[in-house]
């Protein structure tokens, strides 16, 4: 089951996300992912089989580029050590780029599920 | 859930059959082999209605692998058909085909694509709709190329390189007709298929003018109406360059350890009755079980053991060939191949019986395919975007009449002074070159 959220009902209202945006900016940035160079869609748990499903139809270039910042996060994180200043990523750069697949694959598995239990109405 | 106006038309499926009995008086009257042709939003439409309950629609695309701009994307091309389009998944278009009873099938030929929809006569808007949305919403999503189209490609190229006999006769055709005609019909390799080229394609061939939409079992007018609704978003555009096909004809050797084939193909050039009865006249294929059969070519090869032998004529648009395709163990092949050599070159001094019985049968197949709901409708749409015209059975049948024994002696000369192709498929240190069957080639 995915975890609760409201980030739903914060975007579907403007104000709210305009008063909300400069918190979720500091957090994301308090959250030290991005002084290791990785972004935000490269935390999502992978061991599942959405995710797993959803690497395989990523681009060969994005898939290298992630496996690129994985391997640097963890060179750092052996070291003890934050990446330079200019090679960590920037809030422009941390772009979801492996959300839209899970996204896709979890809306084609709630559409068979629901198709098959798909009755005819007489 | 289902969109609320498939399920409403799905239940109107019981009425049908009340309203079918009438139809069937009206078609009685009208000829059930004739094409009415007319035009919907630019888009040629063609249909006949013989008033049954079941409907058979085919979009023909003007975009076989002749056309092909790199090898192998008319083969994708066709095998997206009916994938993720943006108002519905595939998913969705197979569930709700199903639920309304209908079967959804493509098919790749060197002059066509076509896309076909077997159904019940009710549901004509569903189904023009769900063909019409392959041409115009399809998404071509790289990774569904991957995990489908790719499987079912090397599916289809595994069973044609483990057929000889199919093999052999794609050897002819590329020997023959070198590129155009001669490209292969399968995607042999994916080097060229990506999320450029086969939407390239598919943005040059499904074009207005490029497509028609023919259906058997559909009044005119409401294959027009939908047609209209559905298919105006179709561009406009002139379909890919026509090259007119040239023969050129020679040898070609594969090797194979998957069984032996010969195919020996004769240059047919003009669509004339009279190939198609040379077809007939050599035969080779029984048409009585359990006998090797009466035609020229199977009492040749009757007395070799394992070889079968069959003889097709295909007409395309601007050209034509007859061939033979000799099958069987490698040791008899040769012998098979100047058996199949002789009788051709003694064609010219064939019995006059023997040429009513293959404009017979002729006649029995035109006529036959004609009838048949499923399969004349490709040859329909092809006649329609050459010609505007549909092709009457009637006027087919009526060459067929007025061919003679004369006239099949004198078209048996031409095709006999051109070289032949000739396509070896097997173990090649016992296949015999075409010089050892005596072919010109």
């Amino acid at each position: 089951m995915p975890p609760l959220t409201i980030a739903k009902s914060i975007l579907s209202r403007p104000w709210v996300q305009r008063v909300m945006r400069p918190m979720a900016d500091k957090y994301a940035d308090l959250a030290g992912y991005r002084k290791l160079g990785l972004v935000a869609d490269d935390l999502i748990a992978e061991e599942n089989d959405i995710v797993q499903e959803a690497l395989k139809r990523l681009p060969p270039k994005v898939a290298y580029d992630r496996m690129f910042r994985m391997r640097r996060a963890v060179q750092c994180s052996i070291a003890h050590s934050l990446l330079p200043k200019e090679e960590q990523t920037t809030p422009e750069q941390d772009i979801g780029y492996l959300s839209p697949y899970i996204a896709e694959i979890e809306n084609e598995i709630a559409e068979r599920n629901e198709l098959d239990s798909l009755t005819k109405r007489k | 859930m289902l969109a609320r106006r498939t399920i409403s038309r799905g239940s109107s499926q019981w009425l049908a059959q009340a309203a079918s009995s009438q139809r069937r008086g009206m078609a009685a009257v009208t000829n059930p082999f004739h094409y009415t042709v007319g035009e919907a939003a630019g888009i040629k439409v063609a249909s006949r209605d013989d008033g049954g309950p079941t409907t058979n629609l085919a979009i023909v695309i003007r975009g076989g692998t002749r056309y092909e701009t790199v090898p192998g994307v008319a083969h994708g091309l066709e095998k997206f058909a009916f994938k993720n389009t943006t108002k519905r998944s595939s998913l969705r278009l197979q569930r709700e085909s199903e639920l309304l009873g209908g079967v959804l099938s493509s098919s790749l030929s060197r002059e066509n694509i076509v896309l076909r929809a077997k159904f019940l006569r009710d549901d004509l808007p569903y189904f023009v709709e769900a063909l019409g949305d392959v041409l115009t919403k399809t998404k071509y999503i790289p990774h569904e190329f991957d995990e489908q189209v790719s499987h079912t490609i090397s599916y289809e190229v595994e069973a044609l390189q483990k057929t000889p006999a199919a093999l052999s006769i794609e050897t002819a055709h590329s020997v023959a007709f070198h590129k155009g005609l001669g490209s292969p019909t399968v995607a042999l390799t994916n080097k060229y298929l990506n999320n450029i080229t086969i939407p390239g394609y598919a943005s040059t061939v499904y074009t207005k003018s490029n497509i028609v939409v023919v259906a058997s079992g559909a009044s005119q007018s409401a294959l027009e109406k939908w047609t209209t609704e559905f298919l105006s978003d179709v561009p406009a555009g002139p379909g890919p360059p026509i090259v007119q096909a040239k023969y050129y004809g020679g040898e070609n050797r594969v090797y194979s350890t998957l069984g032996n084939a010969l195919t020996i193909a004769i240059n047919a050039p003009a669509l004339k009755p009279e190939y198609a009865v040379i077809g007939y006249l050599l035969g080779g294929e029984s048409t009585i079980k359990w006998s090797s059969g009466s035609s020229i070519l199977s009492r040749a090869v009757a007395e070799l053991p394992g070889v079968t032998a069959v003889t097709k004529h295909s007409a395309y648009t601007d050209a034509g060939l007859i061939y033979i395709t000799l099958s069987g163990p490698a040791g008899a092949l040769t012998q098979a191949g100047r058996l199949a050599v002789d009788a051709v070159s003694k064609l010219a001094t064939v019995k006059a019986e023997d040429i009513k019985k293959a404009i017979a049968q002729a006649k029995f197949d035109v006529l036959a395919t004609a009838e048949h709901q499923f399969i004349g409708l490709e040859a329909v749409g092809q006649a329609v975007i050459k010609s505007a015209g549909a092709p009457q059975v009637e006027a087919t049948v009526k060459g067929l009449e007025a061919v003679t024994p004369d006239s099949v002696k004198k078209a048996i000369k031409v095709i006999l002074a051109g070289r032949a192709s000739f396509g070896v498929v097997g173990d090649l240190h016992v296949l015999p070159y075409a010089e050892d069957i005596a072919l010109n080639v």
